[in-house]
């Protein structure tokens, strides 16, 4: 067995005791918590107090919190989320219908972030201390503290209502949504396959003012780090010894500094998608995206137990996902990591 | 010649494209409403009920002057003993999976909801069904267990549990989720949680033809969002519910249209659990009742966008008979004197508590709170302690009994005005909160309600409603606060029409087209 297996194996086994340590957590808060689930569903109606226990001995939350969480982890491992309290649909069926319209928003984040923040936080770097670096450390700085819904509305206010240019929120345009017929859920691949332009076009506009602002929100902590690895790099004695065998700066910035620079970058941008997943809980409410975050905000707003539980776990398996990736990546971008 | 051919095809293609492009430009609705379920015997909330009322009928319906009109059924007789009803089906009527609605699909229909009767359902309000019977292919026979003169009410398309579907297309016992066929104006064409609503007109709909084939409702999360999308044309028009600050801004705006369609259904309420201190007094009751200030909810809250009430059904006659305004003005003097008698003065001010819940009706019930306990306040005697709990909490305590005073809304299942006092009354006070079962006067409560339900003439059931609601202003089990009319706000482009609400609350989408 290779290292690398190895070593993604290990990380993937290590993945079994967090999750069982988050089901548990969330599980136990969502006990804790004051409030019936039952009374959560009926949704305030009369209903008389027989009725309201026969539900609860229905839906298994009459039974003690030990043995509910037994079944309920019994479940987690044969597949089997729950149903949502408020939909009555397999959570698990749910997450994965949701899941391409997240992920979707993410990457497309993750490419604004990523081009902003990293060039930005080049540019700043190749030119310290200079006017243009000033100009990117306060983008940086206001990018990191800009509150994102506030960011979000603003954008909408001026690109959507002003301007008239975007979409407001959503991911199909009315006309498109007769005639859009998706595949895979990943809407813009979906065009692309389908060969069907109008479609293509109405999706990309509907997802580059949620992807600007979640990716701007991500570009300010991007943008420092990659000013503050590239300049340490830069400060490197073979950078000094590249320049003094006359290579053009733009030589020692590209073929020299950038590949060791971009190690500490890398690690930000793994742990930048914990971040995207918190962000993507306001961005999608703020351009009603119908993702994973959108759905636990109702799941939580309806005190749906059983979308909660299914929602995280789900997240948080998708992000450890995407850190071992990046873990992975590493020896890609550095020789002297091996597995 | 081939030239010619070619550019005279390309522009008889171009023209014809054209031409059903413009005929199939979809009516696009905004809302921030969800579809919770789209199930018959699973669902009770507003919109769920709107998309199952689109694509589905019921025996009967309402006519847009609120009277009773046959849909399913072209006529019905009613015994004597006002238990049998006899609905005869309109022949030649079928569903959008070709299947024909008979009296079978009646009785399998109202049997399957019956039966399936889901938590989260209203089944409860068609309890009153014994049997089904089919007496012949367009003639079925209802039995009823007791005299209900809101039988026939709850036969409309208004309650979901009474909508009939093909037997064909019902997925066995399971509940639907939008696996149906109704035989509504509208087939549902797609249902994206939280995206849209996708609508079809039905050709062999029995009705009159819907005015747009086309119609799709996009889901926004929030009142900003909705109104953003208004301004933008994003959507032709809005529903249900944009912000008081939003609506006095968009009249001001000449591309768009706001109209007003009082009065609303809705009717929000203060309400007191009559077992819990300090509150089980009716005279500290009483004395909230006459201190509480609405016009304050209403100007510095909704800036005059709902109105006040101070009935516990909306004043509309027909269809709703025994309105009758017995809540008093605002009288502060008469509040200090009231608490005055149960030994609360300026040196042992009455303290309450008063939770609301943050986004269930809106982001503006913590300003509501607190311009209630301001106005509580204002007699210097009172002295209020607010609190928040999210929705799913909130509702848990209010059902365990831990509220004194409290804040809740209502929205008719059907109109009668019966549907507006027994939540709080018979039907299950409990879970509603106010503990009206252990009340000394419950009993007599029960039986105004039992004999108004059993008194088909109008006159002597509106007394009777009147009567309960003379006691209830004594006993101060609610108080009644504001009607709901910023839900009976939509908002238009000019191209728009056809939109129209009434006291139903019912977005009839069939009748709204644009040019």
């Amino acid at each position: 067995m290779s290292g690398l297996l190895r070593y993604a194996l290990q990380r993937l086994a290590l993945t079994v005791p967090m999750i069982l340590i988050l089901l548990t957590v969330i599980f136990l808060i969502l006990r804790v918590l004051p409030g019936d689930p039952v009374s959560a569903m009926l949704g305030g109606r009369p209903v008389p107090p027989e009725v309201l226990q026969s539900y609860r001995v229905k839906m298994g939350v009459d039974k003690p919190i030990p043995a509910q969480y037994v079944t309920y982890i019994g479940g987690v491992f044969r597949g089997d989320f729950g149903s949502s309290m408020r939909t009555s649909t397999p959570v698990l069926r749910e997450l994965f219908s949701r899941f391409p319209a997240t992920i979707e928003l993410a990457i497309f984040g993750l490419l604004v972030a990523g081009i902003l923040g990293f060039s930005t936080g080049i540019i700043a770097a190749t030119r310290a201390d200079r006017p243009i670096d000033h100009g990117i450390r306060i983008f940086h700085i206001a990018s990191f503290a800009m509150p994102l819904f506030w960011l979000g509305l603003m954008f909408q206010v001026f690109f959507a209502v002003k301007l008239g240019w975007l979409p407001v929120a959503g991911r199909l345009g009315g006309d498109v949504a007769f005639t859009f017929q998706p595949v895979t859920g990943f809407y813009v691949l979906d065009a692309i396959i389908r060969w069907d332009g109008q479609s293509l076009a109405d999706i990309v506009l509907h997802l580059i003012l949620p992807a600007l602002t979640l990716g701007i929100a991500m570009t300010g902590l991007l943008g420092r780090m990659s000013r503050a690895s590239m300049l340490e790099v830069l400060g490197q004695d073979y950078v000094t010894t590249a320049r003094a065998k006359g290579l053009r700066e733009r030589l020692v910035v590209t073929r020299h500094a950038l590949r060791n620079a971009l190690i500490p970058i890398i690690t930000v941008f793994g742990l930048e998608f914990a971040v995207l997943m918190g962000g993507a809980v306001l961005t999608e409410t703020v351009f009603s995206w119908p993702g994973i975050a959108s759905y636990l905000m109702r799941a939580i707003n309806a005190r749906d137990y059983t979308a909660i539980q299914g929602s995280v776990v789900f997240i948080a398996l998708f992000i450890s996902v995407i850190n071992l990736i990046v873990d992975l990546l590493y020896s890609a971008v550095d020789p002297r990591v091996r597995y | 010649m081939s030239k010619l051919l070619g550019i005279t095809l390309l522009a008889a293609l171009t023209i014809l494209s054209l031409g059903v492009f413009a005929a199939d430009t979809p009516l696009i609705m905004g809302t921030i409403d969800s579809v919770d379920e789209l199930s018959f015997a699973n669902s009770w909330d507003f919109y769920s009920w709107h998309v199952l009322q689109a694509t589905n009928s019921s025996l009967l319906q309402m006519s847009d002057t609120l009277e009773l009109e046959g849909a399913i059924a072209q006529t019905w007789e009613v015994s004597d003993d006002g238990t049998v009803y006899t609905f005869h089906i309109r022949p030649g009527i079928v569903f959008t999976d070709g299947e024909v609605c008979d009296a079978n699909a009646v009785k399998f229909s109202l049997d399957r909801t019956r039966r399936q009767d889901g938590p989260k359902g209203a089944v409860s309000l068609i309890y009153v069904i014994d049997t089904i019977t089919v007496i012949d292919k367009l003639t079925v026979q209802i039995k009823i267990a007791q005299p209900d003169v809101t039988f026939l009410l709850a036969m409309t398309n208004m309650i979901a549990p009474s909508m009939i579907y093909s037997p064909k297309s019902a997925p066995g016992d399971e509940f639907d989720l939008g696996r149906y066929a109704g035989c509504g104006p509208y087939k549902l064409l797609e249902y994206v949680p939280d995206q849209y609503v996708k609508f079809e007109a039905f050709d062999k709909y029995f009705g009159p033809k819907p005015k747009s084939r086309l119609v799709i409702e996009k889901h926004y999360s929030d009142a900003s969002s909705l109104r953003a999308a208004l301004e933008a044309g994003d959507v032709d028009f809005v529903f249900r519910t944009l912000n008081p600050e939003d609506i006095k801004d968009l009249k001001t705006k000449p591309n768009i249209i706001i109209e007003e369609w009082p009065p609303s259904p809705g009717i929000r309420y203060l309400l007191f659990n009559v077992t819990n201190p300090p509150v089980d007094n009716p005279f500290v009751r009483q004395a909230i009742c006459y201190a509480v200030d609405r016009s304050a909810i209403i100007s510095q809250v909704f800036g005059g966008t709902v109105e006040p009430i101070y009935t516990m059904v909306p004043n509309v006659d027909p269809p709703f008979f025994g309105a009758y305004p017995t809540f008093p003005e605002r009288d502060l003097e008469k509040a200090k004197e009231l608490l005055a008698t149960v030994g609360y003065n300026e040196a042992n001010p009455l303290v309450l508590s008063l939770p609301y819940t943050p986004t269930h009706y809106g982001s503006f019930e913590a300003d509501v709170a607190t311009v209630i306990a301001a106005s509580l306040e204002e007699t210097g005697v009172i002295k209020v302690n607010i609190e928040v709990l999210e929705w799913g909490a909130y509702l848990g305590q209010m059902a365990s009994g831990a509220f004194g005073m409290y804040l809740l809304g209502w929205h008719p299942d059907y109109l009668d005005t019966s549907n507006f006092i027994g939540p709080w009354t018979t039907d299950g006070p409990e879970s509603m909160g106010t503990y009206f079962n252990h009340h000394p006067n419950y009993l007599a409560y029960k039986d105004i309600m039992e004999v108004a339900r059993a008194t088909l003439d109008t006159t002597k059931r509106a007394k009777l409603y009147q009567a309960l609601q003379i006691l209830s202003t004594q006993d101060v089990p609610w108080i009644p606060l504001w009607s709901m009319t910023d839900e009976m706000i939509t908002g238009r482009h000019a191209n728009v029409h056809g939109l129209r609400l009434d006291v139903r609350m019912t977005i009839a989408i069939w009748n709204i087209y644009k040019d």
